[in-house]
């Protein structure tokens, strides 16, 4: 009897799936929209899955001590008061990635173009001397004095000043910097390895069953909206009214809830009837071998070191 | 509304996370009460519905689309307590695996959407509805008066987060440390959108969907909406 996997089920290669890619000046309907973001979020799960079959550095480290390591790095990288040790953080993060077998476009993808998109582009405005006063580096405009029109004022000048720049730096690298340990940390450990690390740490069981089940089931039910949508598309001949579009979604929400109510019951019964009592036994011994005393070794060190330098020079202000 | 990380400072994120554990400890006691053994998968399935919700891209009249939020339409038909819980995982696995939200802003987000938001809305609801049938005209009405004043008071608990941060976190040279915005300008710029667009955009769905819950399973949503 040949006791080897086949090769499908052993394989850490995954089958990209199709994502669909639409011009951002293309405006596409709703439902074209919501299948877009299902496929995203499906795509993005089947490759996190490949990711953590991997082994790769941060694959070998006991999901404890990363969750640990994790969380001593976003504080360090939230309280740090230097933008070269934000930009330190960055390249660190990058090589870690290239060395737990991410790929380093689909890393960059995924860390920055959300953080550019969300935590940049807000973050803008602030750079302007109306925001943020200070020291001009670009000056916009140069009037005589300050102009008052109705409750409106307009003020001398507008520039964009170095304060303003630096505060506009400091969100966006912090914000990509957050984004990147976070995504390192699920990309390099499969969910329910994940949810038990957290359970380990205290999270009481109830709270770890429930991560599981809304995560597996999750899927389930994109997969069910996607259906959905498609059903209703090919069903779409005419165009629709603003009201109909909306008597839709509300409908189709309303079906699901039902149909989550109904397995909800099912889910139960099923849990029940195999003897869950509600007590879930979750955590194991916490064994760490020499890569998770180095781990964390090299996390307190850089944490120190992004937080640590200008703490020391009296500069601290959190 | 899902706040990145960056924008607030740590002490702003640990406070509010101080702040949701008690919260979270009453909502699983109360939902552990109500439900029973049961309440594991009913609170799972209430996360996966969050998540739905917010899932779905509602058309606006400019031509693009918005999101709902729906903690004011999950505490209307499952109690806000059970919205505390549901709408707190969903935000946890949108923060944890794709990135939307910061993750040291976990517990600012679940104040803002998943207690503000359900608590105030579903309070709201329940004043608009008086004693009025589950279903009726004026529980739909008032379901979306619901949806519209909780979401727009989260969005005011977001922007007061933001304007405190110039004010207390600045470095000796004027610079902010972490969002820029003042109250003067976070205020109105968060409360326009969401006072105009947003907002109707909440008040549509829960509505409709409040509506068709009674319509079609008025099993589940009877027990739960008007007497919890």
């Amino acid at each position: 009897m040949n006791r080897e996997l086949p090769g499908w089920l052993s394989g850490a290669e995954y089958g990209q799936l199709p994502v669909v890619h639409t011009g951002w000046w293309r405006r596409t309907g709703y439902l074209e929209k919501t299948l877009a973001d299902i496929q995203q979020i499906m795509a993005e799960d089947m490759y996190q899955s490949a990711i953590a079959a991997r082994t790769g550095v941060l694959q070998r480290v006991e999901p404890r001590v990363k969750l640990i390591g994790t969380g001593i790095l976003l504080l360090a990288v939230a309280l740090s008061p230097s933008l070269a040790a934000l930009a330190a953080v960055h390249f660190l993060l990058a090589g870690v990635a290239v060395l737990s077998g991410v790929e380093i476009d689909k890393y960059i993808k995924r860390v920055w173009i959300p953080a550019l998109l969300f935590a940049g582009l807000a973050a803008l405005p602030g750079t302007l001397s109306w925001v943020t006063p200070g020291d001009a580096v670009v000056v916009f405009y140069q009037g005589t004095g300050g102009y008052h029109i109705g409750s409106f004022f307009l003020p001398e000048q507008l520039s964009v000043t170095r304060q303003g720049l630096m505060s506009a730096a400091f969100i966006l690298l912090r914000a990509a910097a957050s984004l990147g340990l976070v995504t390192l940390l699920v990309q390099t450990t499969r969910w329910p390895v994940l949810t038990k690390a957290i359970g380990g740490l205290g999270l009481p069981s109830v709270f770890v069953m429930v991560l599981d089940l809304t995560y597996r089931y999750l899927f389930l039910f994109l997969l069910l909206l996607t259906e959905y949508i498609l059903g209703r598309k090919s069903r779409l001949v005419a165009v629709e009214t603003p009201q109909g579009k909306l008597v839709w979604i509300g409908g189709a929400l309303a079906g699901f809830f039902r149909m989550l109510w109904q397995y909800s019951g099912e889910i139960t019964a099923a849990m029940q009837a195999r003897g869950y009592t509600g007590v879930n036994h979750q955590s194991s011994p916490l064994r760490l071998d020499i890569l998770d005393v180095c781990f964390l070794s090299i996390v307190v060190l850089v944490a120190i070191s992004v937080w640590g330098g200008s703490c020391f020079a009296g500069n601290l202000n959190f | 509304m899902h706040i990145p990380d960056g924008y607030l400072s740590p002490s702003t994120c640990l406070t509010l996370g101080a702040v949701m554990l008690p919260v979270w400890y009453r909502a699983s006691a109360v939902v552990k009460k109500s439900l029973d053994v049961a309440r594991i998968p009913f609170m799972a399935m209430g996360a996966v519905f969050a998540f739905l919700i917010m899932m779905f891209n509602v058309p606006i009249p400019d031509g693009t689309t918005a999101h709902a939020v729906g903690s004011v339409l999950i505490a209307i038909v499952l109690g806000p307590w059970a919205a505390v819980v549901a709408v707190s995982v969903a935000l946890f696995i949108q923060a944890l695996v794709f990135g939307d939200g910061g993750m040291l802003a976990f517990g600012v987000n679940a104040f803002n959407m998943a207690v503000i938001m359900p608590f105030t809305g579903y309070y709201m609801y329940r004043l608009a509805a008086g004693r009025a049938a589950g279903g009726s005209l004026r529980a739909v009405v008032a379901a979306g008066i619901g949806g519209y004043v909780g979401l727009n008071l989260a969005a005011l608990a977001a922007a007061i987060e933001f304007g405190i941060q110039p004010l207390l976190f600045t470095a000796a040279d004027g610079t902010p440390l972490y969002c820029p915005y003042g109250l003067s300008v976070a205020i109105p710029a968060m409360m326009t959108a969401h006072l105009l667009v947003a907002g109707f955009v909440e008040a549509a769905v829960t509505a409709l969907v409040v509506k068709y819950v009674w319509k079609t399973a008025p099993e589940v949503a009877a027990p739960n909406g008007n007497e919890k």
